[in-house]
């Protein structure tokens, strides 16, 4: 079985708060997995560690063997989406996908933009700048932007938020997709019930600890493996 | 930052006794001073895009180097800044009644390597600061100091090559200029990557 992400006794601690302490947890190819837990428990830093925008304090992290940071081809790996959108708010989406399709090397890149433009329902307004987008729109945005470079493992925090019932149905779609194939999913909710149906698996965090053990199982099956 | 190096040197060219105008020193000293509010303004805008758009967690996640953020964000700067010499620089010399002598290629060099150190402190104080809600003050208080030394040998070194052209102390003070670069910009290529993540 191949393993997408793996962390191992992560801490990360701000000052003197404990963010993360001694995360244990396994993500699979080929599952989707939801992280849940209360506000201030540490499901965005979980996720900003994992996609190497924060480093551990203790503890490694690797993405299918890889570890982030260290390669360019392990960043690529990697799509991220933040709690709020990654979007540069003077540029239009047509712009903001060009930028982010260069950074991540894609060659002519222009035909996977329109092609995302279209999924995400922004075809018609590419050309304006992502200050006059709404919420959702620029969270649809940052969507397209995440899976620009079709990576491997997607990391997304609170990917629902702002979106209306056909942002969440692309989402749908688009994370059937990752939990089909060699790809995987974890994604952060504040709420056990929101997204229940696109999780193979629930963890829960509290307070910087993981409650539930670390391999994610397929749903229905009552074993737990640490 | 153009209009403020223009106010910065017609106000103190306006200010200044006629009987001292034509001195090298003073007019080298005004306009390096005028470079050095125009470039704290250059370098506190170098993160101004990903601090208002909140999208700097884009760039870390990116498969660059975060010492390639660094150089892109010092060369803009630069750049900027040079736009901003390119005609501070003769108006400065018109209002104090100079004229350069000597080539004008060692003067290049030394606004290039004053505008580098600026910058390069500049860019990693900024770095650190953006988050911050005062980070203009702030990152006054915290580069000026720094720059000191830098502004010593720029100021003399202009002054020099201006007034009578290439000589050895123009040199070493040019050389002097060369080891603060190398020195000021492998430690913030070493420390920008901390910097940046907290």
């Amino acid at each position: 079985m191949t393993i997408a992400l793996e962390m191992e006794g992560v801490t990360r601690r701000f000052g003197n708060r404990t963010a993360l302490e001694d995360v244990t947890l396994r993500v699979p190819a080929g599952r989707s997995v939801r992280l849940t837990g209360a506000n201030g428990a540490g499901k965005t830093t979980l996720l900003a560690v994992a996609a190497g925008v924060l480093a551990a304090d203790s503890g490694t992290v690797s993405v299918f063997g890889r570890r982030p940071g260290n390669s360019d081809d392990t960043a690529r790996l990697i799509g991220y989406m933040a709690d709020a959108p990654l979007v540069y708010e003077a540029l239009s989406a047509r712009e903001n996908l060009m930028f982010y399709g260069r950074l991540y090397g894609l060659h002519a890149p222009d035909g996977r933009i329109g092609e995302l433009l279209d999924l995400v329902g922004l075809a018609d307004r590419a050309g304006d700048p992502v200050t006059a987008y709404s919420a959702g729109m620029q969270r649809r945005l940052d969507l397209a932007r995440a899976v620009l470079h079709e990576p491997r493992l997607l990391l997304m925090d609170e990917p629902a938020n702002s979106l209306d019932a056909d942002g969440i149905d692309i989402l749908t779609g688009l994370l059937a997709t990752y939990r089909a194939g060699d790809r995987a999913v974890l994604f952060t909710s504040h709420s056990v019930q929101a997204g229940d149906d696109w999780a193979d698996e629930t963890l829960v965090i509290e307070r910087g600890r993981l409650q539930t053990p670390a391999q994610a199982e397929p749903r229905g099956n009552e074993e737990t493996r640490h | 930052m153009a209009v403020l190096a223009l106010v910065l040197v017609t106000v103190f060219g306006l200010m200044t006794d006629p009987q001292v105008r034509g001195s090298s020193e003073l007019a080298s000293g005004v306009m390096w001073l005028a470079f050095v509010f125009a470039g704290l303004l250059a370098v506190e805008r170098a993160f101004a895009s990903e601090k208002d758009s909140r999208t700097l967690p884009g760039l870390l996640v990116a498969p660059i180097p975060r010492q390639t953020v660094f150089t892109a964000k010092c060369l803009s700067s630069v750049t900027l800044l040079l736009v901003v010499q390119a005609f501070t620089v003769p108006i400065a010399l018109a209002l104090f009644e100079f004229s350069l002598s000597g080539p004008p290629l060692p003067l290049l060099a030394v606004l290039l390597l004053g505008d580098a150190a600026l910058v390069i402190l500049g860019t990693l104080t900024s770095a650190m600061v953006a988050p911050t809600r005062a980070c203009g003050p702030l990152l006054a208080v915290l580069v000026l100091p720094l720059l000191i030394p830098v502004l010593l040998v720029t100021t003399a070194c202009t002054g020099e090559l201006a007034a009578i052209g290439w000589t050895d102390r123009a040199g070493h003070l040019l050389l002097l200029l060369v080891v603060f670069d190398a020195v000021f910009g492998a430690a913030a290529y070493l420390l920008f990557p901390y910097v940046i993540e907290s």
